[in-house]
């Protein structure tokens, strides 16, 4: 039988079904209501006409009945598509349509944005709109699906169903930012995942007494190995309620109070906290494990955390959502002596490989910079329904391996680890979000007030990462401040998009070629930080 | 000339350091969606900047920066603090 991601999780739930699996907000749930309540919804979902590779949206915000809901779809053998319920509706309305699921499923709280996501998606192929927290609030729904309720999903049994999915189907489709201003849909497999929580669950020996953080939000994919690491190796996953990071002290209490044993988080969150001084010496005496991915963990911030939590040892994990969850991996063995060290992303992980490539492809040699890129069990099939997008960066090679190309340039240095060190194009990272420049240039082009406008990306040596920049060019006549363009760029792009700072001019810097001249206005922006 | 008292300071740091139109006094700025982890984190660096200031951490309670009277308060407190640090 092809090993499949909810597999340890019924294993779990028959070796200690009383075991807490999930907690939020001092809500728990065991493993046997999560094996239970999954069973039941997948039936459902079943029912509801979702057949094998169908995709299930999912509009529901971090909570352990989210999670249910994801166990659920992978054991109705559907794919799963969680969508970010705070992202802009045109966005949203953009990736329904891409994956045109069959279901969706939502819950009271965020009715209207359902009604709205609903109305702005055209018809087509009838949506089962499942709400699996109740009765269907009051909304224009049954114009449109076919609908059910939790009512109607606690009436079926509770019993595993037979799957026909093998490993190498996919599991979910998460979205990320694309230079042309449509995001791209990534699909990750089973066995994707599973590679990684098999080597992970080696490594980090994680156990039934583990209790790890769940912080990333679940269209973010460390919230796979949140997931599926946590609860197949039988510990407590403690979901961090969205919003809670908002306070500097907020995380800290949590880890304290939940006596977590694993933190799994971006960096910019340990910036924040560090910067506000919230860790105290010896803190988290519980805690065994921090880790961070996503970006680059400044390393004044890594000593600090080091100095004052000797007993924890700490990883960067490295790796784009094309290659699930992270690629490699470093321990730092000791306090940094300098805050200008460089932490290396360290070597792969079991079943991976990282290559640091010239532009014919070829290997550079040690110590050189080039492109990293990417080959083994955790690259993506590729984007979903975009075959050009995806062999644009899904390459093979001489001897016919898959390599993904990540735009990440690195070195592999003399101590056999590899380093990063930048882009070879306008993404930046920003709280750990990926983010294409050019999606947001695209939005500002498509708003009638602006006649020309820029973003670059400025490192402010701050906890939130590069700083997006955006100068821009009002058409004449038109009153456009930077309050005003903030709030049109708002109604079509995700908060973390946003540009922090702005420049308002009457006509952009140019280079020699005519073209808008970005290094000059990075200078300028870099010079007002 | 231009206002110097603090809740003008206050709104240009929200206008020119965040792009944020000042909402009524009465609004609640993280209800409203106005502010989110990322811009609050903005805006304590900009008011530490503006007003040469420090908070420390068990100051930074949100309920003491829900509205714009809310912050002016906490930003008057910290100007006063850091003034008797500074005299003592």
């Amino acid at each position: 039988m092809s090993r499949l991601l909810q597999h340890a999780l019924t294993a779990q739930a028959d070796r200690r079904p009383e075991a807490v699996a999930l907690v939020m907000d001092g809500a728990r749930m065991t493993y046997a209501h999560l094996e239970a309540a999954s069973n039941r919804l997948a039936r459902m979902l079943r029912a509801s006409g979702v057949q094998r590779g169908d995709r299930v949206a999912l509009l529901l915000p971090k909570s352990p009945r989210a999670i249910v809901a994801i166990v659920a779809v992978l054991k109705a053998d559907a794919i799963y598509v969680p969508l970010d319920t705070t992202s802009p509706l045109p966005r949203l309305a953009r990736m329904l349509q891409s994956t045109a699921p069959r279901c969706l499923l939502a819950e009271a709280g965020v009715a209207a944005v359902a009604a709205d996501l609903l109305a702005a998606t055209p018809e087509r192929a009838p949506l089962a709109l499942g709400w699996i927290d109740g009765p269907p609030p009051p909304g224009p729904w049954a114009s449109r699906s076919a609908g059910f309720s939790a009512t109607d999903v606690e009436a079926l049994a509770d019993t595993v169903l037979d799957t026909e999915n093998r490993a190498s189907d996919p599991a979910y489709i998460l979205f990320t930012s694309g230079s042309t201003g449509v995001p791209k849909g990534v699909v990750i497999s089973h066995a994707n995942v599973q590679h990684f929580v098999d080597w992970a669950t080696t490594y980090f020996a994680l156990g039934p007494d583990d209790r790890t953080s769940g912080h990333s939000p679940l269209h973010f994919d460390l919230s796979t190995f949140d997931i599926f690491g946590t609860l197949g190796a039988g510990g407590q996953l403690h979901l961090v309620p969205p919003g809670l990071a908002v306070a500097p002290d907020a995380v800290p209490r949590f880890i304290r109070n939940a006596a977590l044993t694993q933190w799994f988080s971006v960096p910019s969150l340990l910036t924040y906290v560090v910067k506000f001084d919230a860790v105290r010496p010896n803190d988290f005496p519980s805690l065994r494990r921090l880790l961070w991915c996503g970006e680059v963990l400044p390393t004044p911030v890594l000593r600090t955390l080091m100095a004052r939590l000797p007993h924890v040892s700490f990883t960067n994990l490295y790796g784009p959502t094309e290659a699930t969850v992270a690629s490699s991996y470093h321990t730092v063995p000791a306090c940094p002596a300098t805050d200008d060290t460089p932490i290396p992303i360290g070597a792969p992980c079991a079943g991976e490989q990282l290559r640091v490539l010239d532009a014919e492809r070829r290997p550079v040699p040690a110590g050189e910079i080039g492109e990293l890129y990417i080959a083994g069990v955790g690259l993506s099939a590729g984007y979903w329904r975009e075959p050009e997008k995806t062999a644009a960066v899904f390459v093979t090679d001489a001897a016919g391996v898959r390599l993904y190309r990540t735009g990440d340039l690195g070195r592999r240095g003399t101590d056999g680890l590899f380093y990063f060190v930048g882009r070879v194009d306008s993404q930046v990272k920003s709280r750990g979000y990926r983010i294409e420049l050019g999606e947001i240039e695209a939005a500002l082009h498509h708003i009638p007030e602006v006649r020309e406008a820029a973003v670059v990306a400025v490192d402010t040596g701050g906890f939130e990462g590069a700083a997006i920049c955006c100068a821009y060019a009002p058409a004449p006549g038109a009153p456009l401040t930077p309050v005003t363009l903030r709030q049109a760029l708002a109604a079509v792009l995700p908060a973390y998009m946003l540009p922090a700072r702005w420049r308002r001019l009457d006509t952009l810097p140019k280079n020699a070629n005519g073209k808008i001249d970005r290094p000059a206005l990075r200078a300028a922006f870099a010079a007002t930080a | 000339m231009s206002d110097d008292s603090i809740p003008a300071r206050l709104e240009r740091v929200l206008a020119e350091q965040l792009a944020l139109a000042a909402p009524a006094p009465d609004l609640d700025l993280f209800e409203t969606g106005l502010l989110d982890s990322l811009s609050f984190a903005q805006l304590l660096v900009a008011l530490e900047k503006e007003f040469d200031i420090r908070f420390a951490v068990e100051d930074i309670d949100l309920d003491r920066f829900r509205t714009l009277p809310a912050v002016t308060d906490v930003v008057t407190r910290a100007i006063a603090a850091g003034a008797a640090v500074a005299g003592s």
